[in-house]
């Protein structure tokens, strides 16, 4: 059995069989209506996007510009080719036939950025992020700039860009800490192992009152975590907006200390002092 | 007056025009309470106007394309310029909180199975200031300090509400009558198997109107909330409160009722 393959050749002839009699207008008439091609999708394109932020989320847009740009490329392309009277045909149909032998090779080499596609599609699909969240991703905390087909991209909070691949989302654990609108804050405490701590509760709770990021509800809660030597460890955790997470966890650990300075309470030494009988 | 002769003296003389500190002491000795606070005021060039509104009180100066708004709270003399057209009048309007109000009751109400009791509820304002025609927002200013507080089933579904330690009766005398606080009334009938004790309320204060009676008193429209077994059924009758004759409305919702809104009103309750 054979595969005719269409004449490369066939094309070559008839691309200058179109240009017989031609002169310099016509390939300015077909590089002028690419240009105007090319023009109108990125009008298009900035159309699109305009339109699609208002019902979809920006991430989706941004997809959808990229497509929008692709296609209109493409159709900047052929279509002049073609109102020109050049016949494109053969060309597609050798590009057909030899994409399909091509693809076989280049999937096999391609595996990891096909199954970076298709980690990109399944995150796209289940959402468990948008643009602006903030991830942490392998230790790593940013700002979510853009979802992109085979990548991610982040910037951290020291302004560095950050490139992860769709794969290593679908693979590994990240936490998106700005999914919830409120978020805890938890303060660990070593206090002497005499200290009262019933005073020292009311002290945490009052400060926790004053503070005007802290939510009322849920309430602020003390927690007894374990004794260590000559000390103990409490858990104070207290509620927060999450677009003021930062500054609650820095304000109130500092009226925390201002607080238990004016009461006199220290923090445990951190080795044990060994006092020798006479 | 003092402040007039500042401000002239200082528009005539050269260089940069500075703006006076605001320091409480600039508050006029016997600022007279106004029956109502809110309406149109018309403010020259170059004169201050100020206006007591419950603890709070409101300096506005203003200027040929300017106007300076000051608070006077505690402690507080934040200072906001505010670029606007030239014009004299001013708009002070009552208006919601931007969030739903979890008012926390003093005394617990306990309501069993089968009945049902009606509640006077008083919330706080805020204040909206407007310039021109059509109106232009310069500010909005809260007339009490509200904390952030959430209400919800868990810390997953609920939703950001300001907390306010609220005035509630059943007998409207009881409540202290303020220009500044909004009166709701809310019928809650408990038809659940179990006795519903009533600790806390959320109301959807941004989706109330405001109406003003004949003494200037403030209203909302008129809740009602039926408690079944799992969930909670909320109507707002439409208009003005109906035991309440000859009110005026002032201020519209902030925000529309949509088909479908859940969880508008909310009660924590113990059973």
């Amino acid at each position: 059995m054979s595969i005719s393959m269409p004449d490369p050749s066939a094309f070559a002839k008839n691309l200058l069989d179109s240009f017989e009699g031609f002169d310099i207008l016509f390939i300015i008439r077909i590089i002028s209506y690419m240009a105007i091609g090319i023009f109108v999708t990125l009008y298009l394109c900035r159309v699109v996007g305009r339109v699609s932020e208002r019902h979809i989320s920006a991430h989706h847009s941004q997809l959808l510009r990229r497509i929008t740009f692709y296609i209109g490329c493409i159709l900047s392309f052929v279509f002049p080719l073609k109102a020109s009277g050049i016949d494109v045909t053969a060309l597609l149909n050798a590009a057909g036939i030899a994409a399909g032998i091509i693809t076989a090779a280049v999937a096999f080499a391609s595996q990891t950025s096909i199954s970076n596609f298709l980690s990109g599609v399944f995150l796209i699909a289940e959402k468990p992020f948008e643009v602006g969240d903030y991830l942490v991703v392998n230790g790593t905390l940013g700002e979510v700039l853009s979802i992109d087909l085979l990548s991610i991209k982040i910037r951290t909070k020291d302004n560095i860009f950050v490139r992860i691949p769709n794969e290593m989302l679908i693979k590994t654990q990240f936490e998106n800490t700005t999914r919830f609108p409120i978020r805890r804050v938890d303060i660990k405490l070593r206090v002497s192992f005499a200290e009262d701590l019933p005073k020292l509760k009311k002290i945490l709770l009052d400060v926790a009152r004053l503070n005007p990021l802290c939510l009322s509800s849920p309430a602020p809660e003390l927690t007894f975590l374990e004794f260590n030597d000559c000390s103990v460890t409490l858990k104070f955790s207290v509620w927060g907006k999450q677009t003021s997470f930062t500054s609650l966890e820095t304000n109130i650990q500092m009226e925390i200390q201002a607080a238990m300075q004016s009461h006199d309470i220290k923090l445990p030494p951190a080795t044990p002092v060994i006092l020798a009988s006479a | 007056m003092k402040s007039i002769f500042k401000k002239v003296f200082s528009f005539l003389s050269f260089g940069q025009k500075k703006t006076p500190q605001k320091t409480n002491s600039m508050i006029p000795a016997a600022l007279e309470e106004q029956n109502s606070w809110w309406g149109n005021f018309a403010v020259a060039e170059e004169q201050s106007r100020f206006f007591k509104v419950g603890q709070i009180v409101i300096c506005l100066d203003r200027y040929s394309h300017q106007w300076h708004i000051t608070t006077y709270r505690e402690g507080e003399q934040p200072f906001k310029n505010f670029a606007a057209q030239a014009t004299n009048q001013i708009t002070l309007v009552p208006t919601m909180p931007d969030r739903a109000l979890l008012s926390k009751v003093e005394r617990a109400f306990y309501i069993p199975t089968g009945e049902s009791i009606q509640l006077y509820i008083s919330s706080p304002l805020w204040i909206r200031i407007e310039v021109g025609s059509p109106p232009i927002l310069l500010d909005e200013i809260p007339t009490e300090t509200l904390m952030d507080t959430w209400f919800g089933k868990n810390t997953l579904e609920g939703e950001l509400c300001y907390s306010s330690q609220t005035f509630c009766s059943t007998e409207l005398d009881e409540l202290p009558r303020d220009t500044t606080r909004v009166i709701s009334l809310i019928s809650i009938e408990n038809r659940s198997k179990d006795t519903l004790v009533l600790r806390e309320l959320k109301i959807p204060l941004p989706y109330l109107s405001i109406y003003a009676d004949k003494q200037n008193f403030l209203w909302t429209e008129q809740l009602k909330v039926l408690q079944e077994d799992t969930e909670i059924e909320t109507t707002i009758i439409k208009g003005p409160p109906t035991t309440i004759e000859g009110v005026e409305l002032l201020t519209l919702p902030r925000l529309q009722i949509k088909p479908g809104l859940k969880n508008l009103f909310g009660l924590s309750m113990w059973k």
